[in-house]
C-alpha cells in the first residue's frame, strides 16, 4: 500500500487545496476562453449560431412542413424549440467535452500532481460560461415573441442552472473516469447523445409522449430539466415537483462519479 | 510510523508492474460478445516489472542523480516519487511537496500564449493565485523568451518549451524538484543557467532528483543512483557511480568501446595540423576520473 503521509487530508491542507483548485479552475477556463476568442472574431456569433441554426431548420421542417401540433395553448413553436435547444447544447457540448477530458490530458495526468477533477470541471465550466453568455440572446428572443418577463425567472433560472450544472458535473466526472479505462466510450457517447436528442422533449412536449414511453424519458436526466427551462420561459412558471427525476438522477450520478473517480484515480498514470 | 523530519522520500521494497497485452487491448466489445476470449486475453497478459524491489531514502536537501539505459525504469521511479503512480508492491512515503518536470509541454496549451501557459502551469504545480502572480516576472525573466512570451506556444521550438516549463518548475519553490532528462533540449547557455539555478535551490534546501544521460549535469550532485532493469544496481558518490557505469558500458558493449577507443585515438594521437584544437577538446570531453 502506498501511503503519502503529507497528503493525508487535514483541515488546513484541504482548505488550501480547495482554494488552489478554484484558482486553477478559473485560470484554465479564462485561458480557454481567451484562446477561443483570439482565434476568430466571430466565435461568440458561432456559438449562438448553433442552437439558432438548428432551431430555424427544425422550425421549418417540423413547424412549417410537417405542421406539428402542440395542443391548444402552445403559442410559438420557434420559442418552444429554442428554449430547450440552448440548454441542450450546453448539456451535450459540456458532457462530450468533459467525458474526453482525462484522455485528452493524458500527458498532464502522467506528469503533474494536481487535483484531477479540475479537468472535467473546467470543460463543464467553460461551456457553462458560454451558456451564460448566450442566455441573454434566448431571453431577447422570448421577449420579441411577445412573452412577458416573469419574476419567477429570478428564482427559476438560478435553480435550473444549479441543477443542470450539478448533473453535468456528476455525469461528466463519471464518464471521464470510465473513458480512461474503456476506449470505446467516446464514439459510443456521440451516438448516445444523438439518440438522447430525440429522446428528450426538445422538438416535442413531454405531455404528448404516450404513457407507455414516459418511463424511458424520465430515465433520461435532462428530460425534466429541458421541460423546466421551457416552462420557465414560455409560461413563466416552474413546477419544482416535476423535476424530481432529475434531482434523483443528479444525486446518483454525483455519487457514482465521485465513487468511480476515487477508485480509478490511482490507476490513471498507468493506464493512460 | 516514525517520520524523521529529515527524510523527504522513502521507498521500501517498491515494485511496479505493468501488464503487456500480447495481441490487442482488452475492450468492451470482447467482454460483451466473446467473454471467453476476454478471459483468455486477461490471463495471457504479460507482467512487466518496471521497478523491482527498490528501497531508498532521500533526505531533505539532498540532490540525487539517476542514470541508466533507456527502459530501465527511471521515469517510472520519478512517477512513484511524485506520487503519480502507486507501487504494485511495497511502500512509498512522500513527505514533501513535489513539483515534477517530467515532460516538455505537459499541460501547456499550444494555442495559448507563453504568459497564459506559465500562469496556469504555476497553478497546476500548486501555487496559489497570489503566489503565481507574484512569481510571474521572475519566471518570464528566467525563461529569457523575450517578446515570444506573448506569442502562442505553437510557435515555440522545443528548446523554448523547455525554457518556459523549467522556468515555472524552478520558481514554484517545491520541496522536491523532479526533473526528467529534458534539460538536454536546451542550448548550452540555458543548460548552464539551469545548473546554476540547481545550486541556488540546493542552497535553499530543495531536494532535487534529476534523471539524465549527460554526466556533466551530475558534477554537483550529492549522490547518483544507477538503475538497470528496474533495480537500483549502484548507489553512491557521483563520480564513483558514473565511473563504474562508464567502465561497465565499455566492457559490455563493443560498439561503445570502439567509439571510445576512436575518441581516445583522436585525443591522444593528434595530427600536427589540428593538434592544438584536439588537445583543447580533450580537456573538456574526457571525464576527469579517468586519469
Amino acid at each position: 500500500m502506498a501511503v503519502a503521509a503529507s497528503r493525508r487530508p487535514n483541515v488546513a491542507n484541504l482548505a488550501k487545496s480547495a482554494s488552489t483548485g478554484w484558482d486553477l479552475l478559473a485560470a484554465i477556463t479564462a485561458r480557454d476562453m481567451r484562446v477561443r476568442y483570439q482565434g476568430t472574431l466571430l466565435s461568440y456569433v458561432w456559438w449562438i449560431a448553433r442552437p439558432l441554426a438548428l432551431g430555424a431548420v427544425l422550425y421549418f421542417a417540423l413547424g412549417q412542413v410537417l405542421k406539428v401540433r402542440l395542443g391548444v395553448d402552445a403559442p410559438h413553436y420557434s420559442i418552444f424549440l429554442l428554449s430547450a435547444l440552448f440548454p441542450w447544447f450546453w448539456f451535450s457540448a459540456g458532457i462530450l467535452q468533459s467525458a474526453g477530458s482525462f484522455t485528452a490530458n493524458a500527458g498532464l495526468l502522467k506528469k503533474v500532481q494536481f487535483p484531477k477533477p479540475i479537468l472535467p470541471l473546467s470543460a463543464i465550466f467553460y461551456n457553462t460560461v458560454q451558456f451564460l453568455l448566450t442566455l441573454p440572446v434566448l431571453i431577447v428572443f422570448v421577449l420579441l415573441a411577445g412573452i412577458d418577463p416573469s419574476l419567477t425567472w429570478l428564482v427559476g433560472i438560478p435553480m435550473l442552472l444549479a441543477l443542470q450544472l450539478l448533473l453535468m458535473i456528476g455525469l461528466g466526472t463519471l464518464l471521464a473516469t470510465l473513458d480512461v479505462f474503456f476506449k470505446d466510450l467516446g464514439p459510443l457517447l456521440e451516438i448516445v447523445m444523438l439518440l438522447m436528442f430525440y429522446m428528450s422533449p426538445i422538438i416535442y412536449p413531454l405531455d404528448s409522449v404516450p404513457d407507455s414511453f414516459r418511463p424511458i424519458l424520465l430515465a433520461n436526466p435532462v428530460a425534466p430539466l429541458l421541460e423546466g427551462w421551457r416552462e420557465l420561459f414560455l409560461d413563466g412558471t416552474l413546477s419544482v415537483f416535476s423535476l424530481w427525476p432529475s434531482i434523483v438522477l443528479t444525486a446518483v450520478t454525483l455519487a457514482l462519479g465521485l465513487g468511480a473517480f476515487r477508485t480509478g484515480e490511482k490507476h490513471f498514470a498507468d493506464v493512460l | 510510523m516514525s517520520s524523521d523530519d529529515r527524510i523527504a522520500v522513502r521507498l521500501e521494497g517498491v515494485s511496479k508492474r505493468f501488464t503487456l497485452n500480447p495481441n490487442r487491448r482488452l475492450n468492451v466489445r470482447d467482454l460483451l460478445l466473446r467473454p471467453h476470449r476476454f478471459v483468455r486475453q486477461f490471463r495471457e497478459q504479460q507482467p512487466y516489472w518496471a521497478l523491482r524491489d527498490v528501497s531508498l531514502t532521500i533526505n531533505r536537501g539532498e540532490s540525487v542523480g539517476i542514470i541508466g539505459p533507456n527502459g530501465a525504469g527511471k521515469t517510472t521511479l520519478l512517477q512513484v516519487l511524485a506520487g503519480l503512480s502507486s507501487p504494485t508492491v511495497g511502500k512509498a512515503e512522500v513527505y514533501a511537496r513535489c513539483a515534477a518536470l517530467l515532460d516538455l509541454g505537459a499541460g501547456l496549451h499550444p494555442q495559448a500564449t507563453g504568459r497564459d501557459n506559465a500562469y496556469v502551469n504555476a497553478l497546476f504545480m500548486g501555487l496559489s493565485k497570489e503566489e503565481a502572480r507574484e512569481k510571474m516576472p521572475d519566471i518570464i525573466e528566467f525563461s529569457g523568451l523575450g517578446a515570444f512570451i506573448d506569442q502562442p506556444m505553437r510557435t515555440y521550438s522545443s528548446g523554448m518549451y523547455l525554457r518556459l516549463g523549467f522556468a515555472v518548475a524552478a520558481h514554484v519553490r517545491p520541496e522536491i524538484l523532479l526533473i526528467d532528462e529534458i534539460i538536454a533540449v536546451g542550448d548550452a547557455a540555458f543548460q548552464r543557467k539551469c545548473l546554476n539555478h540547481f545550486d541556488k535551490l540546493r542552497n535553499d534546501g530543495t531536494t532535487i532528483v534529476l534523471v539524465t544521460h549527460n554526466f556533466e549535469f551530475l558534477e554537483n550532485v550529492d549522490r547518483v543512483l544507477l538503475l538497470e532493469q528496474g533495480r537500483v544496481t549502484d548507489d553512491g558518490k557521483s563520480e564513483e557511480v558514473v565511473l563504474r557505469y562508464i567502465v561497465q558500458m565499455l566492457e559490455e558493449s563493443p560498439a561503445t568501446r570502439a567509439d571510445f577507443e576512436r575518441a581516445l585515438k583522436r585525443v591522444w594521437m593528434p595530427t600536427r595540423r589540428d593538434g592544438q584544437a584536439s588537445r583543447h577538446q580533450a580537456g573538456a570531453a574526457s571525464p576527469t576520473p579517468l586519469n
